[in-house]
């Protein structure tokens, strides 16, 4: 197990490199002078000579490739550089950055989770009942209403017609931005924060909730025709046990796996709710970058993100074995 | 069938239908039988004979089977009728089963030792360490080696023979009155099956429990049975003792059974006798006799087209036959049907007695009395059975179709 894992970090290594190396490269595909927008903007006329003292400090005038090996040798000292735009170093956006989409993410993921779990099971057990079929239209559906129209709609329904017919402060809830109350065991919203975060952690959840729903469904519809299923039934135990000792683990296997991509897609790619509800995250502040040409947090957080995805992954598939005892890894003795 | 205190288990006329869209199929069409303590009752049949589902039905584990009428009481009381916390308190505690495909039927993602545990735990409310010993003790008990060690792994670890006894294991935790045994042997080879069916009958006598043994494999139940009932197309056709079914068959289908059967005895150049013609379709049954369409001594024009056959006590005190003409069968042994059929092939018709007369089945009426499902696969010789002490007959079919 332990030489899996080791094995699987390596393979890390080269999946950062190519991903990295291949924006670098198209950074400067890209039209637009960078010298120009730290010297305060592209459209200001801007001296000479202090373009090209700009050039000479942060090395844009040297070959692209020894910029990028600089690059390189910067990188792996954990050294991401500061910002063009504003001369914060990206190690401190990261870490602003990160911490707001791993909030969101983590509680996207407990949406999704909760509700995709249950209403899946529930949905299996009481196969072609109403709440069944509407449950399979519904999710139809969701998996199928682009991000940013959910938002718009959530934010009409429960933040605009709330300030509209004067529903209670409590109850209004907050259409951008993060809220200026701290959180508690870093994840938890205290004070005003829930009514910030409700609506974007909604919005991010929505579309794998309608997955994990069907999928969950799909699957335990299978486990449920097992014979070791009528097993547990021939032992007396009741159908509520049947169905979560014996029935829920066999079910969760292909369910892990979508949870687990999805908790790195939420982390970094979670752009469209991001930008919709104003939360600072990694995934607004990587577009932002783009369209400021800002170099170094944009490569900076594509790293982080990256590295995170592939970690999570790592940790999915680890995790498989404590699901599947059949493919305990790198255990062979027993076949 | 007298009932005595010695009666644990009474099947009364069962009638069960499953409603697909082809049609209603009746795999259990009007049962009766007891079990008593401490004996091993066989039920024999084909495949889709619904033996199977009769045992599901026991314990109530069909969930999409329509039970139409009949009663099984369990020590005096209606399964059928009682509530279903009741009725799970007996699975497993009293009732417990084993099954066929001791791989599928165990849970891949627990421990052996947890599933066998896991009995205790529910019927006896023992802490998970204790249950954890009695699992060891269980496996130990079916002859499993090192069982602390085995208790901690996982059903793909064991071999075919040992996740057999672990079942067997699981199925004894709480010393139940009575084992339904469905199929256990057909999984496994012939070398493993002598050894898990030992262990059957050693513990069948450690915790005197009766044992329902269902079964395709006559050889099983020549060596286990004390009675067996004999299933065609839902229905009992005979029931006796197990020498009274072997020795002195008295239904036309048993008999095709017996004859069917390879003999270490023979010399090798014998002809195997088939029941020609396949099982008949659950949802259009054959008009009279069920097995008329495949039977040597049908009288076709005749009763057994038109009159279904009641079982009724044709000998002894307990044997039953369906057979119009089961009397007459009395005269036909196994040895003397297949000496006849060989005989009929060399076209020496003329020693023939006279039951025996319609040896040679005339196939035009046949095959048009036979329906759809004897029509489509007629002749291919279908045959259940497997020799007493030789290797089984081959019996590829699954029970599928009728059993979802």
């Amino acid at each position: 197990m332990t030489s899996y894992i080791i094995r699987r970090l390596l393979l890390i290594v080269p999946t950062v490199f190519v991903a990295l190396s291949f924006l670098f490269l198209l950074f400067f595909l890209l039209p637009g002078d960078p010298a120009r927008l730290i010297a305060g903007g592209a459209e200001r006329n801007i001296d000479q000579g202090v373009l090209e003292r700009i050039e000479e400090r942060y090395g844009l005038d040297d070959p692209v490739l020894v910029q990028f090996g600089n690059y390189w040798k910067r990188t792996i000292q954990w050294d991401l550089g500061e910002s063009y735009l504003n001369r914060r170093s990206v190690n401190e956006i990261l870490g602003d950055r990160a911490v707001n989409s791993i909030r969101l993410a983590i509680w996207a993921i407990i949406i999704e989770i909760v509700v995709g779990i249950s209403v899946g099971l529930l949905s299996a057990i009481r196969r072609y009942s109403w709440g069944d079929r509407i449950t399979t239209i519904v999710t139809a559906a969701a998996s199928a209403v682009p991000v940013f129209v959910l938002g718009f709609v959530l934010q009409y329904l429960f933040a605009v017609q709330p300030n509209k017919l004067d529903w209670p402060e409590w109850a209004r809830l907050r259409t951008s931005g993060i809220g200026p109350d701290s959180w508690t065991f870093f994840f938890i919203p205290t004070g005003e924060q829930w009514r910030y975060l409700i609506l974007p952690a909604v919005t991010l959840a929505c579309v794998t909730t309608a997955l994990l729903a069907r999928m969950t469904r799909g699957s335990m519809l299978e486990v449920l025709r097992a014979d070791y299923m009528r097993t547990a039934r021939a032992k007396g135990l009741a159908e509520r046990d049947v169905v979560v000792k014996h029935g829920l683990r066999n079910a969760m296997l292909p369910v892990v796996t979508l949870i687990g991509i999805d908790f790195g897609t939420a982390i970094g790619a979670a752009v469209l709710t991001e930008f919709t509800f104003g939360w600072p995250g990694l995934g607004s502040q990587i577009v932002e970058s783009v369209q400021d040409r800002d170099l170094p947090v944009l490569l900076g957080l594509t790293l982080a993100v990256v590295i995170a995805y592939a970690v999570i992954n790592l940790i999915v598939d680890v995790s498989y074995a404590w699901f599947d005892p059949r493919i305990r890894l790198g255990k062979g003795e027993h076949a | 069938m007298a009932t005595d205190d010695r009666v644990l288990l009474s099947v009364r006329n069962l009638r069960a239908v499953f409603e697909t869209d082809d049609g209603i199929v009746h795999p259990v069409d009007g049962v009766s039988f007891d079990v008593r303590r401490g004996e091993v009752f066989g039920i024999v049949g084909e495949s889709g004979s619904g033996k199977s589902v009769t045992a599901m039905t026991i314990l109530g584990l069909q969930p999409t089977l329509k039970i139409k009428e009949g009663e099984i009481l369990w020590k005096g009381r209606d399964l059928l009728t009682m509530p279903e916390d009741e009725r799970r308190k007996v699975r497993g505690r009293e009732i417990a089963m084993i099954f066929q495909d001791p791989l599928t039927a165990l849970n891949p993602v627990h421990t052996v030792g947890k599933q066998i545990g896991e009995m205790a735990r529910i019927h006896e409310g023992l802490s998970r360490r204790a249950a954890k010993e009695r699992a060891v003790e269980m496996l130990e008990l079916v002859g499993i080696p090192e069982p602390r060690k085995r208790a901690d792994m996982y059903p793909h670890e064991f071999s075919g023979g040992m996740r057999q006894r672990a079942m067997i294991a699981m199925a004894i935790t709480c010393k139940p009155d009575l084992l339904i045994a469905d199929e256990p042997t057909t999984a496994l080879d012939v070398t493993v099956q002598a050894q898990v069916l030992e262990v059957l009958l050693a513990i069948k006598d450690e915790i005197d429990s009766a044992i329902i043994m269902i079964t395709h494999d006559l050889g099983v139940v020549a060596g286990m049975t004390d009675r067996v009932m004999v299933m065609y197309a839902g229905r009992a056709v005979e029931t006796g003792t197990t020498d009274e079914i072997f020795y002195e068959p008295r239904h036309p289908y048993t008999l095709g059974l017996l004859a069917s059967l390879p003999r270490l005895d023979d010399k090798g150049d014998e002809p195997l006798v088939p029941i020609v013609g396949s099982p008949p379709s659950l949802v259009h049954r054959p008009t009279g006799c069920f097995f008329h369409p495949r039977c040597r001594f049908a009288r076709v024009p005749g009763n057994c087209e038109t009159d279904d056959p009641a079982l009724r006590l044709v000998a002894g005190d307990d044997h039953m036959a369906a057979c119009h003409y089961a009397e007459e069968l009395a005269g036909v042994t196994v040895e003397s049907l297949r000496r006849q059929v060989d005989v009929t092939l060399e076209s020496e018709l003329a020693d023939l007695d006279e039951p025996l007369e319609r040896l040679v089945p005339d196939p035009e009426p046949r095959d048009a009395a036979g329906g759809d499902a004897a029509g489509e696969t007629g002749g291919n010789g279908d045959a259940v059975g497997g020799a007493p002490a030789g290797p089984p007959a081959a019996d590829t079919a699954h029970d599928g179709g009728t059993n979802p």
